[in-house]
């Protein structure tokens, strides 16, 4: 994991519980007991799940998911 | 402070320092300590928005805090998911321990959920919710553990029981 890697920001006012993360990006995402995603939004994305990462931020249909790099300058 | 409104009739159960957004302790724990932002900070407290509640020792702790979570979910904004379904799945689960009601697992899923709702909205209302009650649990926990044990509570039985 380098600085470089995003984190993953939910917009939680956004997210309906689709549950298309956990879908697209299983090994990242897991859901709760109502559907919201359950990830880790402290630590910057490993590698080998950057992928998984940015398909989620693409395909989540409420546009909830983005990922931001430590530079505090938004996607990359 | 206690003294300046007119001291203890009884000892109570339990303080809630900082209202609902606060954490509750047994009195025993925090009675020495100074009411110093700072000082109360080391210890793992805080004055919050300033109020102090005492709990009566004669009380249900989990009816309390029932009462209380099903305030704070009826608070809730709704926008986000975890606390719009979270909080009020937590004041429902503890109302049920408070009644003598339980489902088996209600006492788990209500540990389960405080950690679940905790920095998971826009705002930190489920948070302040979550650090209440985890304080709580802490605080009643042998309440909680004989009222999802035994559908008893042991303080209104003891109340009962010098009547």
């Amino acid at each position: 994991v380098t600085e470089q890697n995003p984190t993953v920001r939910i917009d939680w006012i956004a997210c309906n519980a689709y549950g298309v993360c956990a879908l697209v990006a299983p090994d990242l995402f897991g859901l709760d007991d109502w559907g919201y995603p359950l990830v880790d939004t402290d630590q910057p994305v490993p590698d080998e799940l950057v992928r998984q990462a940015r398909r989620s931020e693409s395909r989540c249909p409420m546009l909830a998911i983005s990922l931001e790099t430590n530079s505090g300058l938004g996607r990359r | 402070v206690v003294d300046l409104v007119g001291g203890l009739r009884s000892t109570p159960q339990a303080v809630l320092l900082g209202g609902y957004f606060g954490t509750w302790s047994r009195p025993e724990e925090i009675w020495d300590i100074p009411l110093d932002p700072a000082v109360q900070r080391r210890a793992g407290r805080s004055l919050g928005c300033g109020l102090i509640s005492l709990f009566e020792s004669s009380l249900c702790g989990v009816a309390r805090v029932a009462g209380i979570m099903s305030f704070l979910a009826g608070a809730s904004a709704g926008q986000c998911g975890p606390c719009q379904f979270g909080l009020p799945a937590i004041a429902a689960a503890t109302d049920r321990l408070a009644r003598g009601r339980e489902l088996s697992d209600d006492l788990d899923n209500v540990r389960r959920w405080s950690s679940l709702v905790r920095g998971r909205g826009a705002c930190a209302h489920p948070d302040g919710a979550a650090q209440q009650l985890d304080s709580a649990l802490q605080a009643f926990a042998a309440d909680f553990a004989s009222h999802q044990k035994c559908s008893r509570c042991v303080v209104l039985a003891r109340g009962a029981a010098r009547a």
